[in-house]
């Protein structure tokens, strides 16, 4: 079987996800498989998050500064 | 980016002065605007022009190294963010024989038969900022550049290791495409070289050089990479501590030796130099590069002309030490590397000050034409409502829609729960789509809108204005971003994608169901300055934001202001030190909103940008004085170690007693026949682990002021690296033409004194010779460098840190170079780090107007995004005040107990206090734990949903 | 952060989750080739490991409540206090190399979770009936040295007994 994993990001604004953002310019490709919550740093990220986000069924974590 | 966005700069690209006329305060200005052939207004970079343009061109840009299109955009941060078409190589225009970009343009942009246009504009000052020009071609061929295609230039270089250059940050051999294992990198092409007329240090190579090769070095570990200097020239801020630990990590080879012949054998090339100690070699690399210099702007001379400005003899713009960034003409200023070649701190430090300086010229009209949005006021009912959601989902032209099934996305997010209206938008970030959608707002009572489209880094303060105009507050909005983190990376899956885009959204709508207005908060600011320090820095700071029209309280701890500067007694550039420091101290004196105190030190600091709070102490007592911004000129101090005997004998002298006795009878001069000076005495590994930067030119300066005084007695300098970066590189050709004898030594083998009786003798050891030379020092001269000064009570009170050299830590050291960690504080001068006069004098009015920015808006404006903390569940532990990295989390007393509160104007919105906080009492505007909790649901949907089909389909 | 991710993937490790689940990476505004790798490695690494709990041998029952009780714990106070406190100490001595941290969590932070988290994970099975402590064993993961002393505790504050072998909730 396919296995296609459900990932959740959380990207900071100034850092990953701009350059999530440049991927999208210079039409980059990656894995579709990831969803983006945006933080304003990665010092919001909150143990918590990450624990729930696995409980929301997530198959991985990914955060990005 | 932001000054693209700012309503107050309109940057007219593609244009040309062509004439001025008037004065300063009133020029008109005529400019020659060349067509660019796309709309602006209608151009929304979807890059299909480029994309369908069958003509290939060589992409400049990218050094020549790959090839682009006749139609096209540089790189995709430019500004304007607009595509252009070039002229020269497009078919339509060349050969009437193309339209393919016309037609598949979506928002028809193109314009073949643009003309060009002329126009005239009033402006006040004038500021030039030109840059540098290229080294030319000529120059690089001594070096076979042309002709043997692994010569390289340092620009092809940085375009390749780029990643997103033209060969994603491999590095390859022109020549075999192949990774080169050997590469040498030659220092002063087209610098230090009069052959080529570039008599002048380019003052950013040897960084530069080091950097590339780092960068080179990460990409290909195997290599090894020689560098091959004159002098390794790392004298800016924690430069030389950069360069040491890079030398280290990566093992480069570091060679003296000017190479002044390649040529090719086989398949490499041979590099033939002599090194110090006169041996001849002969070394085989893959590839060289030719780290050129900068060389003065070409078009500098014809508008010299048009301007009547002054051009120094290397085509620069002539400015004086004490004026760095004016021209000869009033009103005309000057920064960056038009100024002389100079890197991008200095450069912004530059940029800044000449901000400053037109400031005050134009103090009297500040604001008068300043644009100032209105907006209705804030539909409150309204916002009270139940969420009522409007989804508006963006084709983006095709940029979405070829690839995201964009009608799919809005069905769906109609019927997710809280949705009363979705509807998908062809161009939403369009003039007539952002109207429409102030219109649907009304008409459908949307209090949360999404936006489904591109990034909120670009795109969201657009519709956050949007909002506004349609009177709800802007905290109201959220994006999901399903064109650069979806349609544009995942277009090799559409079904996929537009599955994301369905959970973007989907995350988006749970997110704004939980959003609540949140107000933007204005602080009052106290319209005046407290400048501490009266030295050159603190009075040019303190000067410059009183001529822009707002008081200044300016403390020095001594009788008398001026500083350091009491103490020189010459500058290279033949101006009297003594003569810029009076006026400057009478000019401070007799003005109006400048109050000085003298003895006088600063006690306390308290509040935060706006509004200070400060306790002056003086012998008479202590005052209290209120203030908006903090200017820190506290400046350093001569360092005086205990080598080298200084101390122990009258013969032995730093530079600034030198300068003392040039001024006057110079008795101990007189009777001398052989001086001696020593470089980085206590510095560069020392004492000090730092370079002081100015020592040098210094030596220069006062063995030129011997030399030219007593031309029969013998002046030695002895040095480590003579660091006579940029123009002053002209004044140590010109001592060592009028005899004064340069030798170097190395870290290994630093001279030493010899006493012999009472005379002095200096042991150096020479690499040529291959032996020690014993030189008679009549009168020993140390440059010992500058030592901070006591800048680590004054860390303590305003909370902003100290470089581990005891230097006030700028914020960012290109983007902020004057600004501190702490908000409203603000540094320059030698508390910042060591640095010539005109460049301290140029970074105090960099930090006038940073400082004036609060003071002239007379607010302090703080984005929502701020923390709150909620007192009821605060149990007042601190770990957020002691977290806080901006010291925006304040302690204070609430009835009997102790309770956080967020000090608005300093905080960011990192949200460390929020993360940390062990009973949530932290909230953070636009980012709850609520709203993140219920992105993170939402995403759960999809998770469920999707293992559901997967279940079935495995059923 | 550096703090906050340790604990995470201590208090993930404790839960029976694969470390590779969670990972955090750095990659400024300039760096999309940079991003584009760190996002497809990991969702490569992701792919490898299949679903949430089948590397881990963690059927979904078993996940679904242990996530439960790990949420619980995140949201206490008592540890809230302790990461913050470490934070702190960290801000204070600048020390972060990953050894030392690594160090610290365990000293301060691991303690508190695994008697937190097993403490919770016990609650919830006790509250659905008696059990053997052998079955907690299984069921939580924990070992003898975590669960005797929350056992102990829960017995003294009279909320279990103990009964031979098995364990009755009061």
């Amino acid at each position: 079987m396919n296995f296609n994993p459900k990932i959740l990001s959380f990207f900071c604004h100034w850092c990953c996800y701009a350059a999530a953002d440049s991927a999208g310019v210079a039409r980059y490709k990656y894995p579709p498989n990831n969803r983006v919550v945006r933080v304003m740093c990665t010092g919001r990220i909150d143990p918590l998050f990450i624990v729930e986000a696995f409980r929301a069924g997530a198959d991985g974590v990914l955060v990005g500064g | 980016m932001e000054a693209g966005r700012s309503p107050n700069i309109e940057i007219i690209t593609l244009a040309e002065l062509k004439e001025l006329s008037g004065k300063a305060g009133h020029f008109k200005a005529k400019l020659f605007i060349k067509p660019r052939y796309v709309d602006p207004q209608k151009c929304t970079a979807c890059g299909l022009c480029t994309t369908y343009c069958p003509r290939e061109v060589i992409d400049e840009y990218n050094e020549g190294l790959v090839y682009t299109k006749a139609a096209r955009i540089d790189y995709p941060q430019a500004i304007p963010t607009t595509y252009y078409l070039d002229a020269k190589a497009c078919l339509r225009m060349q050969h009437e024989s193309c339209q393919l970009c016309a037609n598949v343009c979506g928002p028809n942009a193109i314009v073949f038969d643009q003309l060009p246009e002329e126009r005239e504009i009033e402006v006040g000052a004038v500021v030039l900022t030109l840059g540098f020009g290229r080294i030319p071609q000529e120059v690089l061929e001594k070096y076979g550049y042309g002709k043997y295609p692994d010569v390289m230039t340092s620009m092809e270089i940085e375009r390749m290791t780029c990643a997103s250059g033209p060969t994603e940050g491999e590095i390859i051999r022109p020549s075999d495409f192949t990774h080169p294992q050997r590469i040498a990198f030659l220092q002063c092409i087209g610098s230090r070289d009069v052959t080529c007329d570039n008599g002048y240090c380019s003052s950013v190579c040897c960084m530069y050089a080091m950097k590339e090769a780092s960068v080179v070095k990460e990409h290909l570990p195997e290599a090894q990479i020689d560098l091959f200097f004159m002098d390794i020239r790392t004298q800016g801020k924690g430069f030389d501590e950069a360069f040491n630990r890079a030398v280290e990590k990566y093992g480069f080879g570091i060679i003296y030796a000017r190479v002044p012949k390649i040529d090719q054998v086989g398949r490499k090339l041979a590099l033939t130099y002599v090194t110090e100690d006169g041996k001849s070699h002969r070394e085989f690399y893959d590839m060289v590069v030719l780290s050129v210099g900068l060389d003065a702007p070409k078009d500098a001379e014809n508008l010299a002309s048009i301007l009547g400005i002054e051009l120094n003899h290397y085509g620069f713009a002539q400015t004086r030490t004490s004026s760095p960034l004016e021209t000869n003409v009033p009103g005309i200023f000057v920064a960056g590397a038009f100024q002389g070649p100079k890197d991008i701190p200095e450069s912004v430090v530059q940029a800044q000050g000449v901000a400053a300086r037109c400031s005050e010229l134009l103090a009297e009209v500040r604001g008068e034409e300043a644009i100032l949005k209105e907006f209705p006021p804030e539909d409150e009912e309204l916002e009270a409502l139940e969420p009522r959601v409007g989804v508006f989902v963006c084709h983006c032209g095709v940029n979405i829609a070829s690839v995201v099934d964009v009608e799919d996305v809005t069905r769906y997010a109609a019927n997710l729960p809280g949705v009363v209206h979705a509807e998908d938008v062809l161009y939403s970030c369009s003039q007539d789509a952002l109207n429409d959608l102030v219109k649907k707002i009304k008409e459908h009572r949307l209090n949360r809108v999404v936006i489904a489209a591109c990034s909120p880094r670009t795109h969201e303060p657009l519709f956050q204005e949007t909002l506004k105009e349609a009177g709800l507050n802007p905290a109201l909005i959220e994006m999901a971003n399903i064109r650069d983190q979806c349609s544009w990376v995942h277009y090799f899956d559409p079904q996929a994608a537009t599955a994301k885009a369905k959970d973007q959204v989907r995350m988006a709508v749970a997110k704004a169901l939980r959003l609540k207005p949140l107000e933007t908060q204005k602080v009052k600011v106290t319209p005046s300055a407290l400048v501490i320090g009266g030295g050159a820095a603190g009075l040019q700071a303190a000067l410059s934001i009183a001529e822009q029209g707002y008081e200044v309280h300016l403390v020095e701890r001594e009788r008398e202001l001026g500083g350091n500067l009491r103490r020189v007694t010459g500058l290279l550039s033949g101006e009297d030190p003594q003569k810029i420091l009076e006026t400057l101290i009478k000019q401070v004196e007799s003005h109006k909103r400048i109050r000085v105190y003298k003895e006088t030190t600063v006690e306390n600091i308290s509040g935060y940008v706006g509004n200070f709070t400060s306790t002056l102490r003086s012998q008479a007592g202590s005052e209290i004085v209120n203030h908006g911004v903090v200017i820190i000129a506290t400046g350093g101090k001569e360092h005086r170690p205990a080598l080298w005997g200084l101390g122990e004998e009258d013969k032995i002298l730093t530079q600034l007693d030198l300068e003392a006795e040039l001024a006057g009878k110079a008795s101990k001069i007189a009777r001398a026949r052989s001086i001696v000076m020593i470089q980085c005495v206590g510095s560069r590994g020392q004492d000090l682990k730092y370079c002081s930067k100015l020592c040098c030119q210094q030596a220069v300066k006062n063995a030129l002021r011997l030399k030219k005084r007593y031309p029969k007695k013998d002046v030695y300098v002895l040095y480590g690296n003579m660091r006579t970066y940029g123009f002053s590189e002209d004044a140590y050709r010109e001592a060592r033409e009028a005899g004064v004898i340069f030798l170097r030594f190395t870290p290994q083998k630093r001279p030493e004194l010899i006493k012999k009786g009472k005379s002095l003798y200096v042991k150096h050891y020479d690499a040529l010779l291959g032996e020690d030379l014993l030189i008679p020092a009549d009168v020993l001269v140390l440059s010992v460098g500058i030592a901070p000064g006591d800048n680590e009570e004054l860390s303590k009170i305003i909370k902003a840190p100290l470089t581990s050299d005891g230097f006030f830590l700028e914020a960012h050291v290109k983007l902020m170079p004057v600004e501190l960690a702490v908000d409203g504080v603000y540094v320059c001068g030698l508390a910042h780090g060591p640095k010539p006069l005109d460049e301290t004098l140029a970074q105090a009015r960099a930090a006038a107007a940073k400082a004036t920015i609060p003071l002239a808006k007379g607010y302090v404006e703080v984005a929502p995004i701020v923390s709150r903390v909620d007192q009821q569940k605060c149990i007042g532990c601190g770990i957020c005040a002691d977290l806080c990295p901006y010291g925006a989390i304040q302690m204070i007393k609430v009835g009997k107990r102790k309770k956080a509160e967020t000090i608005t104007a300093s905080c960011k919105g990192c949200g460390i206090c929020a993360s940390h906080c062990p009973v949530f009492a932290i909230e953070m505007g636009g980012f709850t734990d609520e709203a993140i909790l219920a992105q993170i649901e939402a995403f759960g949907d999809f998770a469920e949903k999707e293992s559901q089909e997967e279940a079935e389909k495995a059923a | 952060m550096l703090i906050i991710e340790e604990v995470t993937r201590r208090l993930l490790e404790l839960v029976g989750l694969r470390p590779e689940r969670f990972r955090v990476d750095w990659a400024s505004a300039a760096e999309a080739p940079l991003f584009v790798q760190i996002v497809t490695n990991f969702t490569e690494g992701i792919k490898k490991l299949g679903p949430l709990g089948e590397a881990e041998g963690l059927d979904q029952g078993t996940l679904k409540w242990r996530l439960k009780a790990a949420s619980e714990v995140a949201k206490k106070s008592r540890l809230r206090a302790a990461l913050g406190s470490l934070a702190r100490e960290f801000k204070k001595a600048g020390d972060y190399s990953p050894e030392n941290i690594s160090k610290r969590v365990e000293e301060k932070i691991v303690p508190i979770l695994k008697k937190e988290l097993f403490e919770e994970e016990i609650k919830e099975l006790l509250s659905k009936g008696p059990i053997s402590i052998d079955a907690i064993l299984k069921k939580t993961g924990a070992t003898t040295d975590d669960i005797v002393p929350i056992l102990e505790a829960m017995q003294k504050k009279g909320k279990v007994e103990r009964k031979g072998e098995t364990l009755e909730p009061k």
